[in-house]
């Protein structure tokens, strides 16, 4: 389905950003963060992936720059750490592909002995959101996968309406 | 002579203090950055912040290189610090001297990484300076011999290259003093 933006509207990330230390910055747009709506649409978005998943144990929105939106986390979890966490290893992950003479990073597969992390760039126009889960050893890498970009996907629908009230 | 010795340093310090300004200030190579568009303008007006790492190089003569990784400054990415810390010769502490605790600041970073500062690997640089008043230069000394710790303090510019030499050059000094 095609989305209400074209991703050339998104802002290009600033060269100039590299003086952001003289504390001088562009003119900000308003982050998708400062919306009051957005975390409880994300929030239901969450809950219906983690509930319909096989092996999806929790999940968590944050901005690309590493703060919570939305989480649906088991207690001893720390929301604040895997939002900050999910923001890094995205950010590796561009850099890496970067280097290899490639772009536009998706998603980050850990796969471990017991489970998987599997993190997702949301692919909201203005790439702020990104999308983290958490798999047990019952989850198949396929269907998170799947399940998982079918949440983006209702997550930047979401975004789109919060945006264009 | 020895050929192609690795340094590795560390820059760290606060959102918004200058680091990865100083690295492509004085990386020979093009900088590896990881930087993210900045949602939290209340903590600083930059437009984007690094959520990763920073990547740059100086080249040395006799072919030995220093390698530069520069951290997020933020506490929430404090899980990064030790992963980049580890192996590393020398800390540069960039402050930024027009937030709102920078003396606190100092200290929560020279205990983030008690284990450079207690063996004297640290160089500190205080930047901003020109923007707001702020403390003291002998207010952040204080800081340092609450401590009991002798570090050079620096008043910089994290834009001016040679600022950012003047103390790797102090770093390498205290590094080779210390060995």
């Amino acid at each position: 389905m095609s989305l209400p933006f074209s991703t050339s509207e998104r802002p290009s990330m600033n060269v100039t950003a590299f003086e952001a230390g003289s504390g001088v910055g562009p003119p900000q747009e308003v982050s998708l963060r400062q919306n009051p709506a957005l975390p409880s649409l994300c929030q239901t978005g969450l809950q219906w992936f983690v509930s319909q998943t096989s092996g999806v144990t929790a999940a968590l929105v944050a901005t690309a720059d590493g703060f919570e939106i939305a989480s649906v986390l088991h207690q001893s979890l720390s929301a604040e750490k895997m939002a900050a966490m999910t923001s890094s290893i995205l950010a590796l992950g561009e850099v890496v592909l970067a280097e290899a003479e490639l772009s536009d990073c998706q998603n980050v597969v850990i796969e471990s002995s017991n489970g998987m992390v599997v993190m997702l760039a949301i692919g909201d126009p203005r790439k702020e959101l990104l999308l983290s889960v958490i798999a047990d050893r019952n989850a198949m890498l396929g269907q998170v996968l799947w399940a998982a970009r079918r949440c983006c996907e209702q997550i930047r629908q979401s975004v789109a309406q919060v945006v264009a009230h | 002579m020895t050929i192609g010795r690795e340094y590795k340093i560390i820059v760290t310090g606060t959102m918004g203090a200058g680091k990865t300004t100083a690295i492509s200030a004085i990386s020979d190579v093009v900088v590896v950055s990881t930087e993210a568009a900045n949602s939290d303008q209340a903590s600083s007006a930059k437009a984007s912040t690094t959520v990763a790492l920073d990547y740059g190089e100086i080249k040395l003569d006799g072919g030995d290189r220093i390698r530069l990784y520069g951290t997020p400054g933020q506490q929430r990415f404090s899980f990064m610090w030790g992963i980049l810390a580890k192996g590393a010769l020398g800390l540069i502490l960039l402050i930024d001297n027009s937030s709102a605790t920078p003396l606190e600041d100092l200290s929560r970073f020279l205990d983030a990484f008690e284990d450079l500062a207690q063996k004297g690997a640290v160089v500190v640089g205080i930047t901003h300076r020109d923007v707001t008043t702020g403390p003291l230069m002998a207010q952040y000394h204080e800081v340092l011999s609450v401590r009991s710790l002798n570090l050079p303090i620096f008043s910089i510019d994290g834009r001016e290259r040679a600022h950012i030499l003047l103390m790797v050059d102090a770093l390498l000094s205290s590094i080779e003093v210390v060995d």
